[in-house]
């Protein structure tokens, strides 16, 4: 029906004018936009090739030849940083997809089945990966992953170790949600005309949670990519590939404060700040843009 | 009587069991239940309106929700008449239901909350043709639901489908309603206050069309709603329900010229009348309606009943006793009354 | 004792101005009882939270004057107005439930409404209040009860007795029965008929239940899209309607009393009050619509003795 992307489309439009008056949020767009512009085109505008080693150049404080300095083996310290926003973002990404499509499955069945003994048994499960701290046990799979040896790339460890720890927080918003658009009384129509179960939980109510899932997946994604900055900081990350937790990891390990280097571990910490921070933002205005209660009337 | 009937409860009991604590459990305390429908018993003749009506908590809507099994009564039974013979629906399993469920409809009080404000007009009427698979093509679809928002008076119906419930006046919202009932053919339809949350101005319009619906289609109407006004141009019959029994029945007009129970005959006095010229006697009750966890022993209404009997409304339950044709009337005193 | 001047009241949307109130002028004597009756979005809840100046932020009063013995209320400030709120003109509210605090005694809260606009003593604001309790047919125990153990009649009549405790000279009542069971209707209906004969009140009943307006008022206003299209005596209201807006509403309303026949109905949809017609705002639904309704607003015209209407028939 060709008819209903024009409506969607109105509908966007309406909730980016709405969106565009968040001060909060039109701040934290930008952030986020600036870092995927980054992501996108960061490995055609870097000056240097971030791996290229040159011993004439080590520790090296931010100069005109190296804005942001260079690190122990002379690597230049501004390419490496535009080149991990890529795998940052990349990581955070999937991670959050996994998570996210997760929770909002775990988290529509224990909303739905909320009375029924499935039910109570998700929540159980919900709280109890609410309640671990997630840096503990994201250890503790990235590590068994490994030990175990399954065949898959280091990279999409991290992701999956990651996607399966983040998982809670959005199952319980989403069965918060579920638990309240199931009271609604065109569910009750929709039983009555004869929808199953299936339908009624695909069809009516991901439906009308899914614009507070999108704004969680926001919030999540600043999360994942935490989460994967700790990870290859303790050393469980993907050596392969540069990331700002790696340029930490590195810097901590060969005493970069010590020397006093803090080009080289100020900038990975500050990107990382700063991208959470404006998908944070982003997130917590969509959430209040998105709101039901203001959009549907 | 009963080669015209359409629809017949027997008995029909909805108990809501009380959440109890772990403390309760373990002093063995009986289970306490919310006794929304306590045992009652009616028929819908085919072709006619039989309106149930009510204060708030009756039970009256809960009835309706047990007919449709929405909610599963834990008593009684319900007797559906179709080509096919009598089917008795409280024993239909899952499957059975299922395909029953294209027989009897139901309209919701609420335009604004019946209908998903996800799905467009042209979903939420095709939903009920899609999940019971009563379409072949996507040409049929497209006819029965232009069709069915034709009968509803939605004109032009093109130009409805692809509007979205916010879109719509609360009169529309309520006639595309009405519509995704329809389009499943019923036979039987349950309408739970459908004009009541609408503007006084519109009503006329609706309640004009499920006229109108009734005579082309042949359907048969069970009216709920708490406007004793309204039940009386709109319904043939009506029952009186209070706290979870039906305390009269019998022709609308009858019940409300010449009410025999004293809860009826005290409703029909406050009745609002649009009228500043008429003055007349109001038989006010005191308190409110008990709750229906602790229903009243004997009588439920004897504790606010005008003419209560010491042992005799406190005693026993009375049953509905036909006093005049058609009428019904639950009450140890009638005749002195 | 209350004049209503040209008001004009607009919300501030996003999608431009809701012209809720767009010029409204009567006036009200001491002890009579005017029913102002219209249907959702005519503006009548706008026009009450307007001389209570209980306006949301996004309200604006765009022009008008109201007098209320003597003095403009509009234009005193928020300290002044104070004095007069509650204790001179007060309010009952359309949903009992949500006006009562949930986690304060429902005592407590009335006593409150004494001593934020009297300086009396908390005792003396007690007993008033128990007396008032009494008074609604509440039983004084009830003062140490919490909202949730009272029945929805019952809090009703508590907010009638918060509305009345500081003897206010004008009562403004926003659909004070819609949301009750007709029996229990009938009880605070009762109340109320009771208090203005007692107390000699002046109120302002606010309804779309025509019938509630049959039993309780004086006069009649009724409202279409911001503005008052007839206003007179509750009989001639509704024995000699005048407008074709009342006639019409008039006959949705059925009577046990009249004959079995289905409510009327006015055709058409109800008005959008960010572009509300031209002319006069009622003509898409009129049927007796002419060329001149859809171009010129019509002005309020004397019909006889009380009864005005502002219709080009007339």
């Amino acid at each position: 029906m060709g008819m209903r992307w024009h409506l969607y489309k109105k509908r966007l439009k309406s909730t980016w004018n709405v969106y565009k008056r968040n001060k909060k949020g039109m701040v934290g767009l930008t952030i986020t936009l600036i870092f995927i512009f980054i992501a996108i085109f960061g490995p055609y505008i870097t000056p240097y090739d971030p791996k290229k080693i040159d011993k004439t150049a080590m520790w090296e404080p931010p100069s005109f030849k190296h804005w942001l300095g260079t690190d122990n083996l002379g690597r230049d310290i501004l390419s490496q940083l535009l080149y991990g926003t890529r795998i940052s973002l990349l990581v955070g990404l999937f991670a959050t997809l996994i998570s996210m499509a997760l929770g909002t499955l775990i988290g529509l069945l224990a909303g739905y089945y909320a009375e029924s003994l499935l039910g109570e048994l998700l929540e159980r499960v919900i709280d109890f990966f609410l309640v671990i701290p997630y840096l503990p046990l994201m250890i503790v799979f990235a590590t068994v992953m490994r030990e175990m040896e399954i065949k898959l790339p280091l990279f999409w460890i991290v992701i999956i170790a990651i996607g399966i720890t983040g998982w809670s927080g959005t199952a319980r918003v989403v069965r918060s949600q579920t638990l309240s658009v199931k009271e609604r009384q065109f569910i009750e129509r929709a039983r009555s005309i004869g929808a199953g179960d299936f339908d009624i939980v695909f069809r009516h109510i991901l439906p009308n949670i899914l614009p507070l899932v999108f704004a969680e997946a926001v919030l999540t994604i600043g999360g994942s990519i935490i989460a994967e900055a700790a990870l290859s900081f303790i050393g469980l990350g993907d050596p392969t590939h540069i990331s700002w937790g790696m340029m930490l990891n590195y810097a901590f390990t060969y005493a970069a404060p010590l020397r006093g280097a803090y080009w080289f571990f100020i900038p990975p910490g500050l990107a990382i700040l700063i991208l959470v921070l404006g998908m944070t933002l982003t997130g917590y205005a969509l959430d209040e843009v998105l709101n039901p209660r203001l959009r549907e009337r | 009587m009963l080669n015209n009937v359409k629809l017949r409860v027997e008995d029909l009991r909805v108990w809501f069991p009380v959440r109890r604590g772990l403390i309760e459990f373990l002093q063995r305390k009986p289970q306490k239940f919310v006794k929304a429908v306590d045992g009652i018993s009616f028929y819908i003749k085919k072709g006619e309106i039989f309106g149930l009506v009510g204060e708030s908590g009756c039970g009256k809507t809960t009835t309706a929700r047990a007919l449709m099994r929405l909610i599963e009564p834990m008593g009684g039974k319900i007797f559906f008449y179709g080509e096919d013979g009598p089917i008795e629906l409280t024993s239909l399993n899952k499957k059975q239901l299922k395909k029953f469920r294209t027989k009897i409809q139901m309209i919701f009080q609420d335009p604004y909350e019946s209908l998903d404000p996800k799905q467009s007009v042209f979903d939420a009427l095709s939903e009920p043709l899609k999940v019971n698979k009563l379409v072949k093509n996507s040409k049929e679809l497209l006819e029965r639901i232009l069709s069915v928002l034709e009968d509803v008076r939605l004109y032009p119906p093109e130009s409805f489908i692809d509007r979205y419930p916010h879109e719509l006046s609360g009169g529309q919202r309520q006639r595309v309603v009405i519509a995704s009932a329809l389009v499943l053919n019923p036979e039987i339809i349950l309408a739970d206050e459908p004009v009541s949350m609408l503007d006084v101005s519109i009503r006329g319009e609706v309640l004009r069309i499920l006229l109108e619906l009734k005579e082309k289609r042949g359907l048969t109407y069970l009216f709920i709603t708490h406007d004793l006004s309204l039940a009386r141009v709109i319904c043939d019959r009506i029952g009186v329900m209070y706290l979870g029994k039906i305390v009269e029945t019998g022709s609308s007009e009858e019940v409300i010229k010449n009410p025999k129970h004293p809860y009826t005959k005290a409703l029909v006095s406050v009745i609002p009348v649009p009228d500043p010229t008429i003055k007349r006697e109001k038989i006010i009750l005191k308190g409110e309606v008990p709750s229906p966890m602790d229903v009243p022993s004997g009588c439920r209404f004897h504790p606010r009943c005008p003419y209560f009997k010491e042992g005799v409304c406190n005693k026993e339950e009375p049953t509905l006793m036909e006093i005049s044709k058609e009428h019904l009337v639950a009450c140890h005193l009638w005749e002195d009354i | 004792m209350l004049e209503v001047k040209g008001v004009k009241t607009y919300y501030l949307t996003d999608e431009g101005q809701v012209k809720a109130v767009d010029g409204v002028s009567f006036a009200m004597e001491r002890g009579e009882t005017l029913g102002l009756a219209g249907e959702s979005g005519c503006g009548k809840t706008t026009l009450a939270l307007t001389i209570t100046r209980l306006l949301p932020r996004n309200a604006r009063v765009i022009s008008g004057e109201i007098y209320f013995d003597g003095v403009e209320i509009l234009s005193l400030d928020e300290e002044e107005f104070r004095k007069i709120r509650w204790k001179d003109i007060s309010i009952i509210f359309q949903e009992a439930m949500n006006a009562l605090n949930p986690v304060r005694r429902v005592g407590d809260q009335i006593v409150e409404a004494i001593l934020l606009h009297e300086n009396v003593a908390r005792e003396e604001a007690v007993d008033r209040v128990m007396n008032a309790l009494e008074m609604v047919g509440i039983d004084r125990e009830r003062f140490w009860h919490y909202p949730h153990e009272f029945s929805g009649g019952m809090r009703q009549s508590a907010l009638i007795a918060m509305a009345l405790v500081c003897n206010p000279k004008l009562v403004i009542a926003d659909e004070p029965v819609t949301a009750l069971d007709v029996m229990v209707r009938a009880q605070v209906l009762k109340l109320i008929k009771e208090l203005q004969s007692k107390m000699d009140l002046s109120m302002i009943l606010i309804t779309h239940d025509l019938s509630v307006i049959a039993e309780t008022c004086d006069r009649v206003a009724i409202m279409y899209a911001g503005k008052i299209v007839e206003i007179g005596d509750v009989i001639s209201i509704f024995k000699d309607p005048k407008h074709p807006y009342t006639k019409g509403l008039v006959k949705a309303f059925p009577s046990i009393y009249g004959p079995r026949e289905l409510p009327a109905s006015i055709s058409g949809t109800p008005p959008d009050l960010l572009n509300p017609p031209s002319g006069c705002r009622f003509h898409p639904r009129c049927p007796h619509v002419m060329d001149i309704c859809k171009v010129e607003e019509p002005e309020m015209k004397r019909i006889n003795g009380k009864q005005y209407v502002a219709c080009h028939l007339y």
